[in-house]
């Protein structure tokens, strides 16, 4: 074998993919290496070779089924597809900074909105019953706001947690119509045979 | 940082909007989709139609992916399910017993209780595969193939097969991965492919 030839043709990055594959980067390389493996075309190829080398050294089986052109295909079918977005669940990756002012921002704005829409309807109704009066009251910054006041703060106070709107949004995406987020990839259509039968 | 870690790093970035990353999951795990589904499904044309829906199911689910299992596991569930509704609609039944198969699907025991739908072509290219492996191997320089063995088929670390081959780790990276070439080399005209072509 002609190694000075077979070095000559490599990508530099190409034994650190290899080094990838097998989860033998530092965290920080994987995740330079991952971002570089989503833009360079080169790089991908060789992903892919190495995965078929390690298939086919378990299972020729496996290896002989390889289609070149199936990931061509299923990428321009997703180019199709509305771009995925999902809420990020842990906080590690967003700084604790920014949960520290996001959370009273959070529940102020909710303290605003039942305000807004609870207790200024019912401080203009005629009808309005004394014990949620009180909560109305108990829940005012000052003391006698009145229902004009009430609604600027309110609107004052959403606007300042406007930096959350991406967040919320991605929450709304999901929130429609999914009670069971799990259950997603099994929950059928009518006439689709349901698991287990 | 295991082969799952990777597959959830890359699953977070699907999630952040990133779809070249989802395209990196399609390519490592189309040959095994498509082993599996070759089990329940014996026209080649229609296995590739139904593993590209079940990726494309898996994409749209990706958002509730929590990675209390495996990406590997998920997608397994996601293309027998996908499986066994394209043989309804076609108006025929899909093998029994595929929950066993689901549990081990982790350990790349994708099917082997299920029927053995192989036709003489893929057996042939089955075959064909083995022989283009084997002929490589055996070329390999003894460190070579060592250290690819114990990596690929053994599972070791790189720490482990270092300590055993009494080298540094630098050296079994670098052999492993020049390993790999030689083989990838021997495969390519097996698998219809070209140094200048893309897999």
């Amino acid at each position: 074998m002609d190694k000075s030839a077979m070095s000559s043709n490599l990508h530099p990055e190409w034994e650190r993919l290899s080094s990838l594959v097998d989860g033998e980067l530092d965290a920080e390389g994987t995740d330079a290496l991952l971002t570089a493996l989503c833009r360079d075309s080169e790089l991908h190829g060789e992903w892919v070779t190495l995965h078929i080398v390690g298939d086919a050294l378990r299972s020729s089986e496996v290896a002989a089924l390889h289609a070149p052109d199936f990931c061509a295909r299923v990428s321009a079918a997703l180019a199709l597809e509305p771009t995925v977005l999902a809420p990020r669940a842990s906080p590690v990756r967003r700084s604790g900074t920014l949960r520290r002012y996001l959370a009273p921002g959070v529940a102020v704005a909710a303290s605003a909105a039942v305000i807004a829409f609870v207790a200024v309807p019912l401080l203009q109704s005629p009808t309005a019953v004394a014990p949620t009066q009180q909560v109305a009251v108990t829940a005012a910054p000052t003391s006698d706001p009145t229902p004009a006041e009430v609604s600027r703060r309110a609107a004052a106070t959403v606007a300042k947690a406007r930096s959350l709107d991406v967040y919320l949004a991605a929450h709304r995406e999901l929130a429609a119509g999914v009670a069971l987020p799990r259950a997603t990839p099994y929950l059928r259509t009518p006439g689709e045979v349901p698991e287990g039968r | 940082m295991s082969d799952r870690d990777i597959d959830q790093q890359l699953v977070e970035r699907v999630q952040r909007g990133d779809k070249a990353a989802f395209d990196l999951l399609v390519s490592k795990y189309q040959r095994k989709i498509f082993r599996l589904l070759s089990r329940l499904i014996r026209d080649a044309a229609e296995v590739e139609d139904v593993a590209q829906e079940a990726f494309i199911k898996a994409y749209r689910a990706l958002p509730n992916f929590r990675g209390d299992s495996a990406f590997y596991t998920w997608l397994y569930r996601i293309a027998i399910n996908t499986a066994k509704n394209h043989l309804v609609s076609q108006g025929r039944r899909a093998p029994t017993s595929t929950e066993t198969e689901i549990e081990d699907a982790e350990t790349f025991d994708d099917g082997e209780h299920l029927r053995d739908l192989n036709t003489p072509e893929a057996m042939l290219a089955s075959r064909q595969v083995a022989d283009a492996v084997n002929r490589a191997v055996e070329r390999l320089p003894e460190d070579l193939r060592t250290a690819v063995v114990l990596r690929e088929l053994e599972g070791l670390s790189y720490e482990e097969i270092a300590e055993t081959m009494n080298c540094p780790i630098g050296t079994v990276r670098s052999r492993i991965f020049r390993a790999r070439e030689a083989i990838a080399e021997e495969l390519r005209p097996v698998l219809s492919t070209t140094k200048d072509k893309r897999w």
